[in-house]
């Protein structure tokens, strides 16, 4: 577990490397792309888990964090999702060069789903692709967030997706500008041009009717889409005063089982 | 201003950031250590903000996890966190120390981090400042006042009462979800506050040696702390005099989600850091910026 920080000087990115622990490495990498905000904290500890897991089973793993969030660079007001593309790519080149494997994985949780889907339009080095609770519809997660946050300070934030260009709503303690509020209203992980990817794996603590439309139209597209449904308890979008953690172990087990079948994930 | 991640401690095993002004020279550094199990950015991020926002004044800082949190790995001996903790500030310290020639420090920390940066200072000479946020509390009768004046006036309290009698009133649920899904190797971490005699002797001896503290009350901790200067008041056996400075923010949550809150306690941190760090401080006590809401010096 070893943090580093890597990207450009101006735009530095925290990672943490997972080197493989007593396996053969294997060929493929993995990379874990978090949340966004108060889900960005409730999951750290979850990924942390998850890192773990994958390096006893012989992956190189990095887990990072996003321009503006975490101990990357930049101000959370900076943050866009045109720019959490370009870093989850910044991040498959530098597990690709640190690790010497020369394709990657994709793990993404919530917002992390999504962006990790944007970042593998139109590359033949991503493996296999795990969309963990994923965010479908940027809109549905503007207004899952809008509800959250009414819940947790007793006033309703308004409509996120017509919040003002210039303007930032606070949502659970992080920011939430009008451009990014813009970008994730005209995101949908179903209209993103995946490549031919080697599997899919759609794991979610509960049915939602956005889950279900995601794997129908990943596989209507000739993907091999796994879906799994394990319930767990507690909500990602949710503050206490404790800053507990979630760590859906069941569902940490299943992706982690997942990876280690991958066909080609033979020790090299 | 420069960030690097960083590797130290006994066994190489603890993580953390150190973040540090463009240039070299600096005599005080900021220890910044974990709040409960978030990990070392801190709640809402405000370590890092602050981190920054220090280094951009010129003082240095570096924030941490301790073992078995964010991404320091687990002890593999069985001491107990208040005991751990304790001893990894200190090499914290140690490597700033060395690495850095740093020799003065003050240690920041929320909840069991507040309690922790103020147990390593019971210990550490070093340790000359403490930024507690909302720290051990303890009820004075103007507390108890403020507590039943606004239940008597409180429809809902009276309701309660009435349903209390009546037998009406329904059992809270049992906690569920993520306490029971919690990591093995986490630290465990009763917080417990200590016997106020004890806090107070121990305020005595670090104000006796010149230590200063800044202490910032939320009110997420309204079962303990509710009006400002209570801190003051419930140490009137200890003469803190300007060593103290106190603020509360009655409206602001226990992990400031507020983004208006959050630069209340940055900007009121900042200012009291940024004062305690000037050799000329050493004269005269730090004073905070204004803050927006009730302060006691």
């Amino acid at each position: 577990m070893n943090p580093f920080f890597f990207g450009t000087s101006e735009e530095r990115l925290l990672g943490v490397h997972h080197p493989p622990r007593g396996r053969a490495p294997r060929d493929v990498g993995v990379l874990l792309c978090a949340p966004f905000g108060q889900e960005y904290m409730r999951a750290h500890r979850a990924f942390r888990q998850l890192g773990l897991l994958l390096a006893r089973r012989g992956f190189h793993v990095l887990r990072f964090d996003w321009f503006g969030t975490g101990d990357s660079a930049g101000d959370a007001e900076e943050g866009s999702l045109a720019r959490w593309v370009a870093d989850a790519r910044a991040a498959i080149e530098e597990l690709e060069d640190t690790a010497g494997v020369a394709r990657v994985s994709l793990v993404g949780l919530r917002l992390g789903a999504l962006v990790a889907a944007l970042a593998a339009e139109g590359r033949d080095d991503v493996a296999d692709l795990v969309l963990w609770d994923p965010v479908v519809e940027g809109r549905l997660y503007l207004e899952q967030l809008r509800k959250a946050q009414h819940v947790h300070a007793g006033e309703d934030p308004g409509d996120l997706t017509r919040l003002a260009p210039d303007a930032v709503a606070g949502i659970l303690g992080f920011p939430i500008t009008g451009a990014l509020a813009a970008e994730l209203t005209a995101a949908d992980l179903t209209a993103v041009g995946l490549p031919a990817l080697r599997r899919v794996l759609s794991v979610v603590a509960e049915e939602r009717e956005e889950y279900a439309r995601c794997d129908r139209a990943l596989a209507e597209r000739g993907l091999d889409v796994r879906s799994e449904c394990l319930p767990a308890g507690g909500s990602w979008a949710e503050v206490d005063n404790f800053g507990s953690a979630l760590i859906p172990h069941q569902i940490v087990q299943a992706i982690v089982a997942f990876l280690d079948q991958e066909p080609g994930g033979a020790p090299r | 201003m420069r960030e690097r991640a960083i590797r130290f401690g006994s066994h190489g095993t603890l993580a953390g950031i150190v973040c540090e002004p463009a240039g070299r020279g600096a005599t005080r550094a900021v220890v910044m250590v974990n709040s409960g199990i978030l990990h070392r950015v801190g709640a809402c991020r405000l370590h890092v903000k602050l981190a920054r926002r220090l280094a951009e004044r010129g003082v240095p800082s570096l924030r941490f996890d301790h073992s078995g949190i964010g991404d320091s790995e687990a002890r593999r001996d069985s001491l107990p966190f208040e005991k751990s903790a304790v001893l990894e500030i200190r090499e914290a310290l140690d490597w700033l120390a060395t690495k850095r020639g740093i020799e003065r420090f003050t240690v920041l920390g929320l909840c069991s981090g507040a309690d922790m940066a103020f147990e390593a200072a019971r210990e550490e000479p070093r340790i000359d400042g403490l930024v507690l946020l909302d720290p051990w509390a303890y009820r004075t009768p103007r507390y108890w006042w403020t507590h039943y004046r606004a239940r008597v006036t409180s429809a809902a309290a009276w309701r309660r009462l009435w349903e209390r009698h009546a037998g009406r009133r329904v059992a809270p649920p049992a906690p569920t979800g993520p306490a029971a899904e919690e990591d093995l190797d986490l630290p465990t971490y009763v917080r417990e506050f200590p016997p106020r005699e004890r806090v107070a002797a121990d305020l005595a001896a670090m104000a006796a040696r010149g230590l200063r503290l800044l202490c910032l009350f939320s009110g997420g901790q309204g079962d303990h702390y509710n009006h400002a200067g209570q801190m003051r008041e419930s140490f009137r056996d200890v003469d803190l005099g300007e060593r103290l400075e106190e603020v509360f923010l009655p409206d602001a949550d226990h992990i400031f989600t507020d983004l208006g809150h959050q630069q209340t306690v940055l900007r009121t941190v900042e200012g009291w850091l940024v004062a305690a760090s000037d050799p000329a401080a050493d004269a005269g006590a730090p004073q905070a910026l204004p803050a927006t809401a009730g302060s006691s010096a």
